[in-house]
């Protein structure tokens, strides 16, 4: 038996994914086509996952801050709780008078303004599961049964996606949060790297040009393989990943230039003139690609930290800063590009924390949890059912919304996808919402 | 034959091939297909031993094929699943990475066992411990400063009794100190039992998912699971030395009988742990879930279900003697069959490893570390209860590119690079192998890649050539010039490295 099914698995070329994937230069390899330098493709929808690992606490991103609800939520949170007059203000809008942003959402304020956000209140899935693990699988299973639902398909609902619908190298990428099971059973091989610089063969010093023949040669053999067999398999993933590689930092020297010129600089980390935060890294790896030309439908990213058990308030507000002030450059640069109307957003995270504060001056894991979306797609709001007192008076945030009626809402409105074959699994609670 | 056949008989593991059962009528039966062929493997050719070292160590050293052809692989095998401890590799492990013993950090964690994985003289017990490690996930992410240093055991659980019995290994597993903290053990009691450990009890351990347990089984089960509690143990010593434990409490075990697959199950205290284990080894197909597996790791993967079923029966037969188990499986046809040859995706730890232990190329502790982080496959940290992806998932784009990173740290930064003296080119070429084609040839069989022609004759242009900023340039190979030998064999297991055929186990 062959257990190698070629048309199960296609290392699809790489040259021919983006529009404007760039040429490699100097080299006579059949997957060269000479392109001049890449522009981002027009009108091409795009999702861009944001993960708050660890378990964000919704209840101080999204500060009820009015009437019995607010009260409630200072007296869970005596030293925690943000007050009306720490936080942000939102502009208009039914229910909106009952919430204000996180003191460092200053450029999520301003977007809300333009009508570009949306929150998700109590999002989550049937039976709550307190551990971060199990929690994070399904999310990224998008499925809660464990895999029994899903036999026969991918493991992981990006997979499902662009196994289903875009079956290109580039469509689905990943960055700087490992090989996340979001991506398990994908079809072609997903671009999965830590960080773009990072994505590149490195030089040999003691032999500087000898090196430089070592991986030629290197590349030649594997364009020599013979295309059979687990090897052939092997031989056009890795040169896919060589081609790649050079596509990447070739169009990593062009945004390089491009930012410069536009004056875009993504957050630095405290102290540092050079070195960016990892959300602004990670949300400038983005936008490099984009600007690329890559076909990417779906891109992964995120940062943890948010397990927020002792000492929260000042790890909070960092966190929720690192992530805002990333979002804020990252919006400048796409409408730099002009594809800010083709992106959205979402930022997620495994499960909420607890109404109540503990005793180490933070908040230990709980349930329900709020979902944001942002981008000029995105109708700004506040969706999913209100925070009650009586929400509040228990230990756990229920959930009211799956967060699979999200994603659904995501691919089907803006990815333009049927997102039906992407979550088999039945659910007790079906709340569709509409923010796109 | 005749030995292997007795030796199995003693064992009391001799079940006449499929086909030979099913005779009755006269009629000559067919002989089972190669790949499902579980009888005893005939006389081994040098290339088959060559595989065997290759899929079951990390790579393979002529000092291994060496070793094994002293002792006969029968005498082999019984050598490589006799895992007692090394204590003079322990303590070099421990002496080489870890500080303080008592309260590790997790970088030392995983350099500690890399260090043994590198170091071994018998391989097999590192990836052997690695299968069960990847099976029973856990990581030391859950740990803290107090307990970090649990892992030790943890992880020795699967070096010392990988190939001991089933049974005793589950009871291990289940009162795991580290294993109560990863699934929430310690947080299950009587009044609030936690189903996490339950549930992956039998989804990830023992079964799978949804085969013969029901959501009421688990209920029921998690209270079996309750009861033990993380206490902070003064130190006499001093102040911060305090470490953690791992004790049951009775009162906060439910003790009350449950229903579990229709049985019931008394009380029983601390022991219920080991009824549980008990009660799912009786009554349900835990050994062919284990066989499956370990035929995947070291075989193929989707065996047949007569296949799977046979080797279940002789497992329980022989009251879960996982060494019978393996010696059956190397001892087998299937092992050496046509379809088990096709190969299997290496993981990062095997290609790094088997790479250093191959070439005598290492590199420092803390980067081989980094670069198994990189490449997603760091031990003592694997990213879910699931355990490590497997076979295509590692072929990612970074994953690939990280091989060639770890190849160029190997020959850039070794240890042993040509200005500490080591000599790639002397320790690995025989004296008459010298010459290109003979250089080519020679490593193409220490790292087992098979090259085509076409390749044969790029690596052999290799050695030829070098390159200036105008361009490459003709350069004759000279293995007498220390520097060019230093410089190209060291290119050469660079390009070889990342060959697609040594992707492969």
């Amino acid at each position: 038996m062959n257990k190698l099914n070629q048309s199960r698995r296609n290392f699809l070329r790489v040259s021919a994914a983006g529009a404007g994937a760039v040429a490699l230069s100097a080299m006579d390899s059949p997957l060269t086509t000479r392109k001049a330098a890449a522009t981002p493709l027009p009108n091409y929808k795009r999702l861009v996952v944001i993960n708050m690992l660890g378990g964000n606490d919704c209840l101080n991103t999204l500060v009820p801050v009015t009437g019995a609800v607010a009260n409630k939520y200072m007296q869970r949170r005596p030293t925690l709780g943000l007050t009306p007059g720490q936080c942000l203000s939102m502009a208009g809008g039914p229910g909106v008078s009952e919430y204000m942003l996180h003191p460092s959402f200053d450029s999520l304020q301003s977007m809300w303004n333009a009508g570009e956000v949306a929150f998700v209140n109590k999002v989550g899935y049937p039976q709550a599961n307190l551990s971060h693990f199990v929690s994070e699988d399904i999310w990224s299973y998008g499925a809660r049964s464990g895999l029994s639902s899903l036999s026969g398909t991918a493991h992981g609902w990006v997979a499902r996606y662009g196994n289903t619908y875009a079956p290109t190298p580039m469509a689905l990428v990943s960055i700087g949060v490992g090989r996340r099971l979001d991506f398990a059973g994908a079809n072609t091989n997903p671009f999965l790297v830590s960080s773009v610089a990072s994505f590149n063969f490195d030089n040999d010093s003691h032999y500087t040009n000898n090196h430089t023949l070592r991986k030629q040669v290197a590349l030649d053999i594997l364009s020599m393989q013979q295309p059979v067999g687990l090897a052939g398999e092997v031989a056009a993933a890795a040169e896919a990943a060589h081609v790649a590689a050079t596509q990447v930092q070739t169009a990593s020297v062009d945004y390089n230039d491009y930012a410069t010129l536009n004056s875009i600089q993504y957050p630095l980390r405290a102290g540092s003139t050079t070195q960016l935060t990892n959300m602004g890294r990670r949300m400038r790896d983005v936008a490099m690609l984009m600007h690329g030309g890559f076909d990417t439908r779906v891109f992964y990213t995120g940062y943890g930290g948010f397990d927020t058990h002792s000492d929260q308030a000042p790890r909070h507000a960092d966190l929720l800063a690192e992530l805002d002030d990333a979002l804020g450059v990252f919006k400048q640069d796409l409408q730099t590009q002009g594809i800010w109307n083709d992106v959205v957003v979402v930022v997620i995270s495994e499960f909420g924390r607890r109404n109540f504060e503990n005793g180490s001056n933070g908040t230990d894991h709980g349930h329900g949890n709020c979902i944001i979306a942002i981008g000029a797609p995105v109708t700004g709001g506040i969706y999913g059912d209100p925070i009650t007192e009586a929400n509040l008076d228990a230990n756990y945030l229920p959930y009211t919304t799956d967060f699979r009626d999200v994603y659904r809402n995501l691919i089907g409105a803006h990815l333009g996808s049927d997102p039906t074959p992407l979550f088999p699994e039945s659910q007790p609670i079906n709340n569709p919402v509409n923010i796109v | 034959m005749l030995k292997n056949l007795l030796t199995l008989a003693l064992l009391g593991l001799v079940v006449l091939s499929a086909s030979a059962c099913a005779e009755g009528g006269g009629r000559s039966p067919a002989p089972p297909a190669a790949h499902e062929d579980l009888s005893p493997v005939k006389l081994l050719s040098q290339e088959d031993r060559i595989y065997f070292l290759y899929r079951t160590h990390f790579g393979f050293k002529p000092s291994e094929l060496q070793r094994l052809n002293q002792m006969g692989y029968e005498n082999y095998l019984d050598w490589m699943l006799d895992l007692q401890p090394n204590a003079q590799l322990e303590a070099a492990a421990l002496a080489a990475t870890v500080a303080d013993p008592n309260f590790p950090s997790s970088a030392e964690l995983a350099r500690w066992w890399q260090y043994k994985m590198v170091h071994n003289e018998n391989p097999f017990q590192e990836l052997l411990a690695m299968f069960w490690h990847d099976h029973f996930a856990t990581s030391h992410e859950v740990l803290e400063a107090q307990s970090r240093f649990w892992m030790f055991d943890h992880i020795n659980l699967w070096r010392h009794h990988g190939t001991a019995n089933l049974r005793d290994l589950l009871y291990n597993m289940t009162i795991d100190w580290t294993m109560l903290i990863w699934l929430d053990g310690y947080l299950s009691t009587a009044n609030a039992p936690n189903e996490n450990f339950a549930r992956e009890f039998w989804e990830l351990f023992t079964l799978g998912a949804d085969n013969g347990y029901s959501e009421d089984d688990i209920q029921e089960a998690s209270r079996a699971f309750t009861g033990y509690r993380r206490v902070l143990v003064p130190d006499q010593a001093g102040p911060g030395l305090d470490r953690f434990e791992m004790v049951f409490q009775a009162n906060r075990h439910d003790n009350n009988p449950k229903t579990i697959f229709g049985q019931t199950l008394n009380g029983n205290g601390q022991g219920e742990y080991l009824d549980m284990v008990d009660l799912t080894l009786q009554h349900r197909p835990v050994a062919e879930f284990i066989c499956r597996k370990v035929w995947e790791q070291f075989v193929y993967t989707d065996p047949s279900d007569e296949l799977v079923n046979t080797l279940a029966a002789e497992l329980r037969a022989s009251n879960y003697d996982l060494k019978a188990l393996f010696k059956r499986v190397f001892l087998s046809e299937a092992f050496y069959s046509a379809r088990a040859r096709e190969g299997i995706i290496k993981s990062p730890i095997e290609h790094h490893i088997g790479f250093i232990r191959t070439t005598g190329l290492k590199v420092t502790p803390n980067r081989l570390d980094s670069s198994l982080i990189d490449s997603g496959q760091r031990p003592v940290q694997p990213p879910t209860v699931n355990g490590w992806p497997s076979g295509e998932f590692w072929l990612s784009s970074q994953g690939l590119v990280e091989r060639a990173n770890f190849l160029r740290d190997c020959i850039h930064y070794s240890h042993e690079s040509p200005q500490s003296g080591y000599d790639v080119g002397l320790a690995l070429i025989p004296a008459n192998r010298t010459h290109d084609a003979g250089v080519v040839e020679h490593l193409a069989w220490l790292l087992q890649v098979t090259l085509q022609d076409d390749q044969r004759q790029a690596c052999i242009d290799y050695l030829n050539s070098d390159r200036n900023s105008g361009g490459v340039i003709a350069q004759p190979w000279d293995f007498g010039d220390s520097v060019q030998r230093n410089k190209k064999i060291r290119g050469l297991l660079y390009i070889m490295g990342q060959h697609p055929t040594y992707q492969i186990r």
